[in-house]
């Protein structure tokens, strides 16, 4: 579905992304964590073209994604504020996102009730601007807004940041449904490893730029990412 | 059989995706379309009084008359660029046992119904029935008005078979083209007087001329016929573009005017009513137009420094806004650029806002023109110019931008956004008219050196598509390195 080929991205003379290879394939939960500046972030971007990579490519489908905008039509992603319109309402950002993939009102409105709990009746009908809404629920507008198209890859950076617990649990849910539903492929950066451990079927580990493992979520994967960062720690 | 395809005209147009908007939106443009009809209506009604405020001492048919055929050539070119594609209505026809000759009289017949024809019909009506029944008697009314609506028939076949030929070869795009610019060299360089021509020709037609009116009936003719034979040798090859479109449904073709371009028109009317920065922007241009307002009913200026006044005042709120363009977006181009989002589109509002902004400008100043306190020509020639010419370079030159800008800042004292190349864009947007007027003012005089300039802006109106191509281009070429700035 996804795939990254000899992929290099630098800031000035620091390595932010150096990725040989990696396949991330139709209906896998792709779990990617790490420490503060360990590249998930400019990853995540150049899978979506925000960056030029110095060397290699990203495909989506088997297509570079800088070469076509194919890729739009069906991946849906959130990395941060600069996600939001911020002057638009919930609603009509949502409506908006609607219109971009040609989803009616009638059934604007039936995905919205999907969120109904994670939402908390606190976004929609509150008559506020995005702008003004907590950094929480910001944070649950833009995952809303990734998901309302249903698309068929969908990208969050940190989703569970900024959230209270019982969000953070509905999130999960609502993930883990949205994937068992229609075999979707999620690919979520967290520094919670709990919250990865927990959603994904595939976890990999970024340090320096480089996926230093990739590994199968089963019994014991979490307690070998978990002892990398205590080794680390002791370091 | 005719009934049901128009029956079918009219579910096409008004089910079609275009009118699929907002509730208010869909009311606003239909108060509008009736507003301008009602004034054009209101226009024939009281020309004669309107006519003689300004010129007592001529005759309200002979002025009319003098510029009849100007007004023909303004149908043309309208009708050539704007009317509606006939041929996307009769696709699903051709699929159907009807018979082909029944299609293309149909076609011929709504070449007819046009914006155009509807607005020169409701203007000359009620113009001759007070202007032309009293004075000349009922015959000649009828002549006069047979004879106009037969010139009418022409123009409108006329450019349909252009349309048709133009489809089979793109050379036919400069028939129009030529014909304006034949009039305007026999005018300028060869003296010839076409409204002393037009004058006659209709004069003509009020004393009877039976001649005149058959030549025009068989040029009508001859155009019916030549429409048909070339619309039955080409009907089953109508451009795939078309059947494209029609296989659509959802029309996200980027043309002016359909119901995407109004959602992302929207989007920029919340951008510029909901934010602290664009709004105090907004304010202060309005407080402009209101200084500048007293200031020009007072003053007289030459003309170069009234025309460097008018370009700024008609584009005012497009240079103000479009001079932070890109960075208005800033904070969330990243939602731009990884989702659906047409940025043709989203482009295309803008300009079509930026333009409104300029025609309420000049409603704005409406009085000060009808006082003769602002020079109609220069204005509408500023006015022109601003979209046609001005707007683009801007877009243009905005791609360069890479500065973040918070929204929600206060406008005073905030640099947050400034940048060169937009700037220096618009001092040359400002004085590039100015230096075209003062070298050709050298070469012919200013209502020349008007029309030649107004000629550029049209020129560059018809190549509005490649605008907004080079334009989009050079924004993805430029996408990285803007949005590294605006994450800043």
């Amino acid at each position: 579905m996804i795939s990254l080929e000899n992929l290099l991205k630098k800031y000035g003379s620091t390595i932010a992304v150096d990725i040989e290879s990696l396949n991330i394939s139709q209906g896998e939960i792709f779990g990617l964590v790490g420490n503060n500046g360990a590249g998930k972030t400019t990853l995540l971007r150049l899978m979506l073209d925000l960056l030029k990579p110095e060397r290699g490519q990203v495909f989506s489908k088997g297509i570079p994604v800088y070469q076509s905008e194919h890729w739009k039509n069906y991946t849906g992603s959130f990395i941060d504020n600069n996600f939001l319109i911020e002057f638009l309402k919930p609603e009509e950002y949502f409506e908006f996102i609607g219109s971009l993939y040609s989803v009616d009102a009638e059934e604007l409105k039936r995905r919205l009730e999907i969120f109904q709990i994670f939402m908390n009746k606190e976004i929609l009908g509150t008559n506020k601007y995005i702008r003004q809404l907590s950094s929480g629920n910001k944070q649950k507008v833009g995952i809303i807004g990734a998901m309302i198209s249903k698309p068929e890859v969908l990208i969050l950076d940190e989703p569970f940041n900024f959230l209270d617990p019982g969000s953070q649990i509905s999130l999960k849910k609502i993930l883990s449904k949205y994937h068992e539903e229609s075999t979707k492929t999620i690919i979520v950066s967290s520094h919670n490893l709990n919250h990865i451990s927990d959603l994904s079927t595939r976890i990999a580990l970024m340090e320096k730029g480089k996926i230093i493992k990739d590994l199968k979520n089963t019994f014991g994967t979490m307690q070998e990412i978990e002892s990398y960062f205590k080794l680390q720690m002791e370091i | 059989m005719f009934y049901k395809f128009f029956n079918h005209s009219i579910k096409s147009l008004t089910r079609n995706v275009r009118f699929d908007v907002n509730f208010v939106i869909k009311i606003i443009s239909s108060l509008s379309i009736v507003y301008i009809y009602l004034a054009v209506l209101y226009l024939g009604l009281n020309f004669k009084s309107l006519f003689q405020m300004y010129w007592p001492n001529l005759d309200p048919v002979y002025g009319f008359n003098s510029i009849l055929i100007y007004l023909l050539l303004i149908g043309m070119l309208l009708l050539y660029f704007f009317q509606r594609k006939i041929s996307g209505d009769i696709i699903p026809y051709l699929h159907l046992p009807i018979f082909r000759s029944k299609i293309i009289s149909y076609i011929l017949v709504l070449t007819l119904l046009n914006f155009f024809n509807l607005g020169v019909i409701l203007f000359i009506v009620p113009f001759s029935v007070k202007c032309i029944l009293s004075t000349y008697g009922i015959p000649y009314f009828i002549f006069y008005l047979a004879g106009i609506f037969l010139m009418l028939i022409f123009v409108s076949y006329f450019v349909l078979i252009l349309r048709n030929l133009n489809n089979i070869t793109s050379f036919f795009i400069l028939v129009p083209f030529g014909i304006v610019f034949l009039v305007f060299l026999l005018e300028t360089v060869f003296h010839f007087s076409f409204e002393t021509i037009s004058n006659t020709v209709f004069q003509c037609l009020l004393r009877g001329n039976i001649f005149l009116i058959l030549l025009i009936f068989f040029s009508v003719v001859g155009l019916l016929i030549a429409n048909f034979l070339l619309l039955k040798n080409t009907i089953y090859s109508i451009n795939s573009d078309e059947m494209d479109h029609l296989k659509s449904s959802s029309g996200s073709k980027a043309t002016l005017f359909n119901s995407n371009i109004i959602l992302y028109a929207l989007l920029e009317i919340k951008l510029i009513t909901r934010n602290k920065r664009l709004k105090g922007f907004l304010i202060i241009a309005i407080g402009f137009l209101f200084l500048f307002y007293y200031t020009l009913q007072n003053k007289q200026n030459g003309i170069y420094i009234s025309f460097i006044m008018y370009i700024i005042l008609s584009g005012i709120f497009g240079y103000i806004f479009s001079q932070y363009l890109f960075s208005w977006e800033s904070s969330y181009f990243e939602f731009i650029l990884s989702t659906k989002f047409n940025l043709l589109m989203y482009l295309k509002s803008k300009y079509i806002i930026y333009i409104s902004f300029g025609f309420f400008v000049f409603l704005f100043y409406l009085p000060l023109i009808i006082q003769k306190k602002i020079d109609l020509h220069f204005f509408l020639t500023a006015l022109f110019y601003n979209s046609c010419i001005g707007y683009f370079i801007l877009f243009f030159m905005a791609t360069f931008n890479r500065s973040r800008i918070d929204l929600n800042r206060n406008i005073f004292f905030n640099l947050q956004g400034y940048n060169g190349p937009q700037v220096i864009a618009i001092i040359v947007i400002i004085f590039l008219p100015f230096l075209m007027l003062l070298l050709l003012n050298t070469l012919m005089n200013v209502t020349q050196s008007l029309l030649i300039i107004n000629l550029l802006c049209l020129f560059s109106l018809i190549f509005q598509k490649k605008w907004f191509k080079i334009i989009l281009n050079q924004l993805l070429n430029r996408k990285y390195i803007n949005l590294e700035g605006y994450r800043k």
